[in-house]
């Protein structure tokens, strides 16, 4: 079982090349301004004090189409390998781990190498935006960062996973209005734009780690238990 | 083995039945072929006995467990045809076949890749539509299952490959006496190596028996109408074909002494297929 599930981890993470390549152009298309504002910066050419987002916030691209990609394309590869449903269910469960893992310790090393001590703020720029500062997740150490981004990240890879696996049916298109829907309505009715705010605080600006990583998880618990039943029913 | 209780499958609530309260079992060892027309229901009848596809009503059942599309039966092997496969090397697809399916023999997959001159350096997506047709057949053929099932093996295979195929079909059996389902629409091909038939036709199963069966008992009379017409009387006519005063009558059912001026001939199964399912009668 373990063994079967890795080998799909190892497979549905190398044939997910859309993804791979275009988190790749995104980053290197962020990441190479920087580097050059930068280096201008060093040489003497006047560049201005503007703001600058965090390259490695974008890596966060690839757990999103990994995941859509898996969903939507790799089940069926697996299924013309012979592999059973309850198989990818767990090997994909694996590839999120192993993704979320991936992208939040890529991440964070960015932040600390490179945004902290490149991106310096008194010279370079006027502002520097990570993510990682804005949910306040930077605020308890590495460790505690690592543990947050990729809770966050993991339940984010089972959402759209499962949110693919519906577009099968009808239901798929609904649930992607109804989440237009509540977004669009919910935000200028303040009730239930402070229910949005409570549901985004738990999952993202939780100022305790633990019940923030517990959320996630146990929402992402909770998509995979529904997931069952959408795996079951999807077309070979 | 494979037990049929009151399937029908309907895919959509409103579309006519894929397969309509079919009731059926397949319990003997042998190589079985599944003949039916395009839209008979032969592939959905695979999906549901693989879990690929859930009943609309009724149950399957494999080796006496119910079959659901969440635990589909590990006694049971389908690879559907024109299926795509990751873009790897084939030996990278064969060994990962060995870890992703129980009892995949891999040495027997090997050893059919290389009679088929199938290259296992090449890519997936460098291979022609006969031999991406090969790779899900021996995908399929080089499990150990109880019960496999071959949809369209032999789609876009030249003779020679055809040749082999069955030879390999033949060799696969001897090896691991089970189950081995063939549907196909190159019927008299099949015909050379297969022991058993069945028939579907809009979902429903219309023949299901020993192919000696059809050697004994599926025949065609010819002669002048007025002396073959007579002859039909108490006979299971299946089709005719009528040119000039001439009659040819297909018939299914026990042997009869021909009359003189009356041939009588063995009929392939490709006509004895053609004549059961469309067995209208021909003017010419």
């Amino acid at each position: 079982m373990l063994k079967k599930s890795l080998v799909i981890a190892r497979l549905n993470l190398r044939n997910c090349n859309a993804a791979w390549i275009a988190t790749g152009i995104i980053f290197f298309a962020i990441f190479g301004p920087i580097l050059s504002h930068i280096i201008r910066a060093k040489i003497g050419v006047d560049v201005g004090k503007d703001g600058v987002l965090g390259c490695g916030n974008f890596l966060y691209l690839l757990p999103l189409l990994c995941a859509i990609i898996i969903s939507a394309r790799n089940f069926h590869r697996f299924m013309n390998l012979g592999s059973k449903r309850s198989d990818f269910f767990w090997g994909s469960l694996c590839a999120y781990g192993l993704l979320a893992a991936g992208v939040s310790l890529a991440n964070l090393l960015i932040y600390y190498a490179f945004d902290l001590n490149v991106i310096r703020m008194d010279i370079f720029y006027d502002m520097r935006l990570n993510l990682l500062d804005v949910w306040g997740w930077s605020g308890h150490g590495a460790v505690v960062a690592f543990l947050r981004q990729s809770a966050f990240l993991f339940f984010v890879m089972v959402f759209f996973h499962t949110l693919a696996a519906l577009h099968e049916w009808w239901i798929g298109w609904a649930a992607d209005a109804a989440i237009i829907a509540v977004i669009s309505v919910f935000t200028p009715i303040e009730p239930l734009r402070n229910a949005e705010y409570e549901f985004f605080r738990a999952i993202l600006f939780q100022p305790n780690a633990f019940l923030q990583i517990f959320t996630c998880l146990a929402l992402a618990a909770a998509i995979c238990a529904l997931n069952k039943p959408i795996l079951s029913h999807k077309k070979i | 083995m494979i037990d049929f209780q009151n399937v029908t499958k309907r895919y959509g609530s409103s579309s006519a039945a894929a397969i309509d309260n079919l009731s059926m079992k397949v319990s003997d060892n042998g190589i079985y072929c599944l003949l039916g027309r395009n839209g008979a229901g032969k592939t959905t009848l695979f999906k549901l006995i693989a879990g690929h596809t859930y009943a609309t009503e009724g149950s399957v059942f494999a080796d006496g467990k119910k079959v659901s599309t969440l635990s589909q039966p590990d006694c049971v092997n389908f690879v559907d045809t024109g299926s795509e496969q990751f873009n790897m090397r084939l030996s990278e697809l064969l060994d990962t076949a060995v870890t992703l399916q129980d009892g995949f023999d891999l040495g027997f997959a090997r050893q059919m890749a290389g009679r088929f001159g199938l290259d296992l350096r090449k890519k997936y997506k460098q291979l022609s539509f006969g031999m991406k047709t090969m790779l899900t057949t021996i995908l399929t053929l080089a499990n150990k299952s109880k019960v496999i099932l071959l949809d369209e093996p032999i789609l876009g295979f030249d003779a020679i490959m055809r040749d082999r195929f069955n030879t390999l079909i033949q060799e696969s059996y001897e090896l691991h006496p089970r189950i081995i389902v063939v549907s196909t629409h190159l019927i008299d091909e099949i015909a050379k190596i297969t022991q058993r038939l069945i028939i579907i036709d809009n979902g429903k199963v219309m023949l299901h028996t020993g192919i000696e069966d059809i050697d004994e008992r599926a025949y065609v009379l010819t002669g002048l109408s007025k002396a073959v017409i007579p002859l039909l009387d108490n006979l299971n006519c299946i089709g005719k074909n009528v040119v000039g005063d001439m009659l040819a009558a297909y018939i299914y059912d026990e042997r009869i002494e021909p009359p003189k001026g009356v041939a009588m001939d063995k009929l392939s199964l490709q006509d004895f297929f053609v004549k059961l399912i469309g067995g209208d009668i021909h003017y010419a």
